[in-house]
């Protein structure tokens, strides 16, 4: 095993395959016999260029091309960016589009949090909850697949509107199928609240703060887990949830379990907007007209994705091609709560904290981070070109 | 102790009776389910009821596509050797299945819905040219009744190649 | 070395032998846990119990590259990965395979730019392209299925 000697303590390095995720990262724990003392990330195994790539295609194609940031939450970076888009242009979308875009978003949020729960169970050890979970989570794979055309990546959203309706045999079949999971969401809440195995490996592990999580910017249901009430479906409604408004789920203690309930109690938030929203889905068009040129100025939207705020910064210049768009994601912002979390773990609970945010590293892998011999240094832009030109040589 | 061995128990309880319930598995290649309506799989380009292709050679599909996985070549058609009904039509149509992403643009795109992607995704290769598919393969078969193309029809028979359409359902 | 050499033409003894190898390599190839995106994400969805990847031997994820078979490459490679990618090929031990899953591991798909191999065959020798964006898990049955035939075929001098 590659160990560095380091004083007396040694750096464990992990990644950038490993046994405990399926994406690639790349960390550094500093280890005081099993306990963690000191932790480093490093990332960009999955750096694709996509924000340089949307700029060299139309609006319409990035949609597609966004959409591919992540494999999970693939419908909110689309409806992110064209909301954005959309309020560029000054166009107002119907609200039959916007309630399915609200629908599809609820249900990327339930099969977000299955597969959540099976990976997080897996880590712990407790495989029976991995092959329940993702067993469920076919359930609504096999409905998006009905309403959208795909399993994950659905392509739905259009500039302008969603391209698929919602028709009765696929009202009827989501219907039946949330009273099916409603009925298995209380065995895993029981499961994951009195279950031994996995209370071993949550309880009062990774234990982070209100005012810590505040500090570090976590977001999402990581945030929710430790009390703060950050949720951008009630701070700043987009879409439909104006008309459907979401509940807040928080827990105070902080802890992986806490994180557990906040997701799983998520499940009957998401299954109680999916029948309001189909109880009473406003008719209308689908898409409304769009311009192909979209005016020039600069915009931001943000959406709750399954693991938090989703950002989207877009700049037009005018053209057909936006000229800038910025895209953060929330698994960064969570990652800082793992680094600081860790330290005073055994390295064993290490993926189970690590997992416990829900890390999406495909997500992630949008910056630049430039690392000293000292840690972590500020460089501004001639620095930085300097030191990209001593770093090619 | 005593607790220990009744978890125990009560799991391997789980487990016998799992046993005895239908299993959820897809037996996969000996039972295939079907793919829901709206699924986007292969493509297949489309003809006419008369059996002229409906694919008219316009490129908007490859200008439309966000991966750059099609490339299509419109030739001058005569009456003599009629492929579509329009003025021209494509003498080269070739998708790259490695590059499509499936998204289903190029169907919007079509002004007359030549191309439709449809509920095959049996697509695995062993070499990246294989991958590379051209247009006899992604075009329909002639159905009965009617000849294949090129073939020769009456002069000033087709002048239109946007034909009236009314709106697809599902 | 061994055996397939000294054997290398009795007829039918090293056919029936060929079979025999071949018919236990496709009934037992472990794959490597090993993701990059999305399409990570259908394999693990066809080791679940719906698609359930065990019917083919695949039922061990195997973590560590020196105990798998199978590399399946789920997902696009960046240049940042590609040096870790053949490092892990290279740990693989023989006989090995390579699955291309998906179109950004294949060719780059819709990623044709700076920072995507164009490929992962620019790496690795693969044996089995996978189209999808991402494939169903029933196309990575078919593609496993694929790659069956394809070991099957396999002959007894181009053993490794």
């Amino acid at each position: 095993m590659p160990e560095t000697k380091h004083g007396d303590k040694f750096i464990v390095p992990i990644g950038p395959q490993h046994p405990a995720l399926k994406e690639p990262g790349h960390f550094e724990f500093t280890v005081d016999g099993e306990t963690v003392t000191g932790a480093s990330v490093r990332l960009g195994f999955v750096h694709r260029g996509i924000e340089k790539a949307a700029e060299e295609r139309t609006y319409i194609q990035d949609l597609y091309l966004l959409e591919r940031i992540c494999g999970i939450c693939s419908h909110v970076h689309a409806m992110a960016f064209a909301l954005g888009v959309e309020k560029l242009a000054g166009v107002t979308v119907p609200e039959r589009a916007q309630a399915i875009r609200v629908l599809v978003a609820e249900m990327e949020r339930i099969h977000s949090h299955l597969l959540w729960l099976g990976v997080a169970a897996h880590e712990a050890g407790f495989d029976t909850l991995f092959m329940y979970a993702w067993r469920d989570r076919e359930k609504v794979m096999d409905l998006l697949e009905q309403l959208c055309g795909n399993r994950v990546n659905y392509s739905i959203n259009v500039l302008g509107g969603v391209k698929e309706d919602v028709n009765d045999v696929i009202r009827d079949g989501i219907l039946s199928a949330m009273d099916y999971l409603e009925t298995r969401t209380v065995l895993y809440l029981k499961l994951v609240t009195t279950e031994r195995t996995l209370i071993g490996r949550t309880r009062g592990i990774g234990i982070m703060e209100k005012q810590t999580a505040a500090r570090l910017g976590t977001v999402g249901p990581t945030a929710r887990a430790s009390g703060l009430e950050r949720d951008i479906r009630l701070e700043a409604p987009y879409a439909a949830y104006l008309q459907y408004p979401a509940r807040i789920v928080t827990e105070q203690t902080g802890d992986l379990e806490a994180r557990f309930i906040v997701r799983v109690k998520e499940l009957y938030e998401s299954f109680r907007l999916i029948r309001g929203i189909l109880s009473t889905l406003p008719g209308g068009e689908l898409t409304t007209k769009m311009p192909r040129r979209i005016p020039e100025g600069e915009t931001i939207s943000r959406v709750e994705a399954p693991r938090g705020e989703l950002f989207y910064y877009i700049k037009s210049n005018g053209s057909d091609k936006p000229d800038r768009v910025k895209v953060r994601t929330p698994s960064i912002n969570n990652f800082a709560s793992v680094m600081a979390t860790a330290v005073g773990h055994k390295l064993a609970d290490i993926p189970m904290i690590l997992s416990g945010i829900d890390p999406c590293f495909s997500c992630n892998d949008r910056m630049v981070s430039i690392r000293g011999s000292e840690g972590q240094q500020a460089v501004d832009w001639e620095e930085l070109r300097l030191y990209g030109i001593e770093y090619y040589r | 102790m005593a607790n220990g061995v009744y978890e125990m128990m009560r799991g391997l309880w789980q487990t016998f009776r799992s046993a005895w319930t239908k299993p959820v598995t897809i037996q996969y290649p000996e039972v295939k389910r079907q793919v829901s309506k709206r699924y986007r799989g292969r493509h297949a380009l489309k003809r006419y009821a008369n059996g002229l292709e409906k694919c008219i050679g316009c490129s908007l599909c490859a200008a439309a596509c966000p991966a750059d996985a099609i490339f299509v070549e419109a030739s001058e058609q005569t009456d003599e050797n009629r492929y579509s009904p329009g003025e021209r039509y494509a003498s080269t149509y070739e998708i790259n299945y490695l590059r499509c992403i499936f998204c289903g643009l190029c169907e919007d795109a079509c002004p007359t819905e030549a191309i439709v992607l449809e509920d095959n995704y049996e697509l695995s290769f062993e070499t990246r040219e294989s991958a590379i598919y051209t247009k006899d393969m992604l075009l329909d078969a002639v159905s009965a009744p009617n000849q294949p193309t090129p073939r020769k029809v009456k002069p000033g028979s087709f002048n239109r190649s946007v034909p009236e359409m009314k709106d697809p359902v599902d | 070395m061994g055996i397939e050499q000294k054997a290398a033409n009795l007829g039918v003894v090293t056919t029936t032998l060929e079979q025999v190898v071949n018919w236990s390599r496709t009934n037992a190839m472990w794959p490597m846990l090993f993701g990059l995106a999305c399409c990570a994400i259908e394999m693990m969805a066809a080791e679940g119990a719906t698609y359930d990847m065990s019917r083919f031997g695949m039922e061990l994820m195997r973590a560590s590259p020196r105990q798998s078979d199978l590399m399946i490459v789920a997902g696009r490679v960046s240049r940042k990965m590609a040096p870790v990618l053949r490092n892990l090929y290279d740990q693989m031990p023989d006989p090995k395979w390579v699955i291309a899953l998906g179109d950004c591991a294949a060719c780059g798909g819709v990623f044709n730019n700076y920072a995507v191999m164009q490929g992962v065959d620019e790496l690795v020798p693969v044996d089995v392209y996978i189209s999808g964006c991402p494939p169903r898990p029933e196309a990575l049955l078919h593609g496993v299925i694929t790659l069956h035939e394809k070991v099957k075929k396999e002959k007894l001098t181009t053993w490794k």
